[in-house]
């Protein structure tokens, strides 16, 4: 009787997992899949390529994403409005006179000009940059990356989703810099801004 | 240290987590968690000061629930204080919030939290108030079934209203797992009740109020009775006697 007792008792409780046993599988299996890739990318050019287009230079464009549930499936988080609707500060880019400027397009501006976010999206980096100087890039809803180069008193923090036509910042001066990339392509700046 | 231990993610909390990773609303996220984890600490913690035990501190994406390791007969008093301490919590670190950081959602998802927290429904927040305070004037069992219709009802006008008014797919999946939250309680409340018996028939339990009730299942909580003429404890002697012969 107590035998059979020991034996139900011996089934019913679990052996207690080592954690640090468990910590070093998981690792030990992050590192086989690591080196499998690296293997891999000297043997097989063609996996290199695509390793470094889609991992390497491309990132996930979260806004994208985003938007697309929130049109499917309803908001992510939790909200009372469906929509919200907010003060928009500047609908238009006004501009004088543009220009080819590196990658980009130089915009010549009103000095201090204010400057309005042209596509609504989430912010992916802020900080300098080679050639535009204080920049700002925020990554569209339409899978569009816009920089905004030459930037001063930046109003945006990383992370921060944006809508359209709300205030961004002022240009240092009387230039304002442009680049429109999808995929590691430059756009063509008409495609985008028609005055 | 001993809470944090008690801590645990459902798996659901993961693929949230993903869909947050792929949305990149990390920083929304953030906020949302800490409000949902000083509302659990809440609990948690006025739980410890009435020396109550914690089985489990789990965590959902859009709340949590804290288990305590009680006795079915305890303090209504004491059990409200505990319900009422998480969104007591939740509002002050929302305040403390709301002075570093200058975010207009952080507003609206404090509210919204809120307000569907206190919903009266089963297994939330306000479905358990509403069950505590309708067992201090109904029996144990009449007051469980008000607070189910009510459950029902405000579950049904919560699906409609996500149907033809707000088109939003994780509450629909979240009134969904209500639904099954309630099925659950619904099933588990004659064992609850047994255990609500089998307590009074071991252990002593004196209250102030006494109360004449002519059936077994017409029990209150937190008095003593007289069941057909006789002594609660009595009766519960030849109830449970019986039952094991």
């Amino acid at each position: 009787m107590d035998n059979n007792v020991s034996k139900f008792m011996k089934t019913k409780t679990k052996p207690k997992k080592n954690i640090l046993i468990s910590i070093l599988s998981k690792l030990l299996i992050c590192f086989i899949l690591v080196m499998t890739c690296l293997i891999l990318m000297k043997k097989n050019p063609k996996f290199k390529t695509f390793m470094e287009d889609k991992v390497f230079k491309d990132n996930i464009s979260f806004a994208y994403i985003n938007n697309l549930y929130n049109k499917y499936f309803g908001k992510i988080l939790p909200s009372y409005k469906m929509e919200d609707t907010e003060e928009v500060f500047n609908e238009k880019l006004e501009y004088k006179n543009y220009n080819i400027y590196h990658d980009g397009y130089k915009l010549e501006v009103n000095n201090k000009y204010l400057v309005p976010i042209i596509e609504s999206g989430i912010v992916v980096f802020t900080g300098e940059m080679d050639n535009y100087g204080n920049s700002v890039i925020i990554e569209g809803i339409d899978g569009v990356d816009i920089w905004y180069g030459n930037l001063d008193n930046v109003s945006v923090k990383m992370y921060d989703y944006v809508t359209k036509g709300n205030f961004l910042g002022e240009t240092k001066d009387s230039n304002l810099y442009l680049v429109f990339e999808k995929n590691q392509e430059y756009l063509k700046f008409e495609d985008y801004i028609k005055n | 240290m001993k809470i944090i231990s008690k801590i645990k993610f459902d798996n659901t909390f993961y693929l949230f987590l993903l869909l947050i990773l792929l949305s990149g609303l990390f920083k929304e996220f953030t906020f949302i968690f800490i409000l949902l984890f000083c509302h659990e600490m809440g609990h948690a913690i006025v739980g410890i000061i009435f020396k109550w035990k914690i089985k489990s501190i789990t965590f959902y994406p859009y709340g949590g629930l804290t288990l305590f390791d009680t006795k079915e007969n305890r303090s209504i008093n004491k059990e409200i204080l505990i319900i009422l301490a998480g969104p007591i919590f939740q509002i002050i670190t929302y305040i403390i919030l709301n002075y570093f950081f200058k975010y207009s959602y952080i507003k609206t998802y404090n509210l919204t939290i809120l307000t569907f927290n206190l919903l009266p429904i089963l297994s939330l927040d306000g479905g358990r108030l509403l069950n505590l305070i309708l067992d201090k004037f109904f029996t144990y069992l009449k007051s469980f079934y008000i607070t189910l219709s009510i459950s029902i009802i405000s579950i049904i006008l919560l699906i409609l209203f996500c149907l033809f008014n707000y088109h939003n797919f994780n509450l629909f999946l979240m009134c969904i797992f209500l639904i099954f939250k309630i099925i659950k309680s619904l099933k588990d409340i004659k064992y609850y009740y047994k255990k609500f018996l089998l307590e009074r028939y071991l252990y002593d339990f004196k209250y102030k109020k006494i109360s004449i009730s002519n059936s077994i299942y017409k029990l209150y909580k937190e008095r003593n009775h007289y069941i057909n003429f006789q002594d609660e404890k009595e009766y519960l002697n030849k109830y449970f006697e019986k039952n094991i012969k």
